[in-house]
């Protein structure tokens, strides 16, 4: 099972490798979009911290990643875009074709189908965003070319498992760490970015907003629901936070289950939060291919996570909550 | 200009009226919320008797729901051959194509993916005119997506009724638009699941519920937010009554009521 982390900085690319990452994903703004666009992003990330900004920085990025003969994958994969942006789009396709970059990560189906008219040599992995929920919507997806489905958030293991049964000759990856987004990627359009960090309230993503939160029921008042509600709006506010939000239990259900890739959330974090990251995941990978128990490996990774982020394990911080309460 | 009556269970037929020429039943964000064949085969006969179309709406569904999905499909196109399918998940589009080819497909509004946040409205008028065109515009223009949809019996899409306004010049495709709410979020870890048991209150994710969302709603209200958020169940929503300017001119030919929210 690989491991895959964000990079957004070429300085970077060397030591996320030496950490432990076995592939890399990143974005890409350059200024022409940045200025045309602004919170319409090209990769679900408007802002520039969380990409590189020209394609010599992916060029470098890549060359240096091959000669360690680790992936690199480029992200396109805004929900969607429109005719307009076309020409832009095929350009950037090409030049990351030629820049060597090894997939394209994806949500919109016509940036799919984009693809497979252009023959574009590199890969194509179905972002999140392209809410792949059965074996079915794999399928789909697979008839058009990909060779790699990232599958939603909003799954419990039982339920990616019973996709893994029912389907043959793609990459399935789970997301493992950070940002266990409270709503399904590729059905939220909320906007991401809407103004810089000095507007607050326009630059969290909307589903942190610190609501009022009034409760209207069909037959009669309940005030249990009314404060299980607003208490669950502020957890719903933090789920977002990157309050290392963790999923690594379900290493050992997905090493069963014959997952191909684990993901880490984090593009736009610093360099030293992405590096402690991939060692806490990495150290539980080496723990896998030593065949623990599940018992054991569980109790392990939440030793580990306890140790290394300093916070106890909590449902709703964990990605799989069932491995805590079932 | 076509109404159709968008319903979730059958004591919400009552909201039916002589202007309405196609009856949407069915839901589009939670599987448990799907209908039983039984509610499916009252609300069949409902259109029925009426003389009405008949939509079949579907939500995003896991390994588990797509089979039960399967089952309605079977139903409608033994009961009723030719009515619409709203579907909301490529994987359900690819079974209809595949084994229902009696049942017309119908792109639903999750699939389009424009951006519905109210917020966008706190800041529309400091955008740059292509951030403000982009927006209010689809990826369903682009030539290669109508192409695809011709070719897997697409001919109708749904579209929300948003705030910044719709710009869709879909030549060849019937447009749908749904009235008065607008969804802009759905989940899986659905807060209103269990939301009256204390010992439940931190458990947010994929739990068992009672549709607890059949009992309650939530306002969600900020200074930054020009509109109420509407909590019903997994999704959020808001609403909005005014139709857009010369939506006829726009393509719409269809106009999909939902006298409540659609939950």
């Amino acid at each position: 099972m690989k491991l895959l982390s964000p990079v957004d900085k070429v300085e970077e690319v060397e030591p996320l490798i030496q950490a432990g990452a076995d592939e890399l994903y990143c974005g890409l703004l350059t200024e022409e979009w940045h200025n045309q666009y602004i919170a319409g992003s090209i990769n679900r990330r408007p802002g520039g911290g969380a990409n590189f900004t020209t394609f010599d920085q992916l060029d470098e990025c890549v060359s240096i990643a091959h000669s360690h003969t680790i992936p690199v994958f480029l992200t396109l994969n805004e929900h969607y875009y429109i005719e307009k942006q076309y020409p832009y789009i095929k350009n950037f396709i090409e030049r990351a074709d030629s820049i060597g970059v090894n997939a394209l990560i994806v949500a919109d189906l016509a940036i799919l189908l984009l693809l497979r008219q252009m023959r574009a040599r590199a890969k194509v992995v179905i972002s999140t965003g392209g809410t792949a929920f059965n074996s079915e919507a794999v399928k789909f997806y697979q008839n058009l070319g990909a060779s790699r489905i990232i599958l939603p958030r909003h799954l419990t293991i039982d339920e990616i498992q019973s996709i893994v049964g029912n389907v043959k000759g793609i990459d399935l990856e789970t997301f493992v760490f950070n940002s266990r987004c409270p709503n399904v990627d590729g059905f939220c359009t909320f906007h991401h970015g809407l103004a810089d960090k000095s507007m607050d309230l326009l630059y969290r993503n909307a589903c942190m907003l610190p609501y009022d939160v009034s409760v209207a029921v069909e037959d009669g008042a309940e005030d249990t629901a009314a404060r299980i509600s607003i208490k669950r709006q502020r957890i719903w506010e933090l789920a977002h936070v990157d309050d290392f939000p963790c999923g690594a239990c379900a290493l050992w259900d997905f090493n069963q289950i014959g997952i191909k890739s684990v993901k880490i959330v984090g593009r736009g974090n610093q360099s030293i939060r992405k590096l402690t990251d991939i060692r806490f995941l990495r150290s539980l990978l080496d723990l896998l291919s030593q065949g623990p128990t599940k018992q054991e490996f569980y109790a392990t990774a939440r030793k580990r996570y306890q140790e290394t982020y300093k916070r106890p394990c909590r449902v709703y911080m964990c990605y799989y909550p069932e491995v805590m309460i079932v | 200009m076509e109404q159709a009556l968008f319903i979730t269970r059958p004591d919400h037929l009552h909201y039916w009226a002589e202007n309405f020429s196609c009856l949407y039943f069915g839901n589009e964000f939670c599987e448990r919320l799907l209908p039983t064949s039984d509610e499916l085969a009252t609300a069949l006969k409902f259109a029925c008797d009426n003389g009405a179309g008949f939509a079949l709406v579907t939500p995003y569904v896991t390994e588990a729901g797509i089979r039960r999905v399967e089952a309605l499909l079977d139903a409608v196109v033994n009961q009723r051959p030719g009515s619409e399918v709203v579907f909301n998940d490529y994987g359900v589009l690819r079974l209809m194509r595949q084994r229902f080819p009696n049942l017309v497909p119908v792109m639903g509004r999750l699939l389009n993916k424009m951006k519905r946040g109210p917020r966008l409205m706190m800041v529309i008028d400091r955008l740059p005119e292509t951030t403000i065109e982009y927006f209010s515009n689809s990826s369903l223009t682009v030539p290669l997506v109508q192409e695809f949809l011709m070719e897997h019996r697409v001919r109708r899409v749904e579209l929300d009724n948003i705030l910044q306004g719709i710009d869709l010049p879909l030549e060849g495709l019937e447009v749908s638009l749904y009235i008065p709410y607008a969804y802009v979020t759905t989940t899986r870890m659905c807060l209103t699941a269990s939301c009256d048991v204390p010992e439940m209150e931190e458990q947010i994710g994929i739990f068992p519920c009672r549709r607890e969302c059949r009992k309650y709603s939530f306002g969600l209200t900020s200074e930054i937010m020009p509109v109420m958020l509407i909590r019903k169940g997994n999704t959020i929503f808001f609403k909005n009554t005014a139709l857009p300017e010369g939506f006829e001119e726009k393509g719409i030919s269809r106009l999909v009521i939902q006298p409540e929210i659609p939950m």
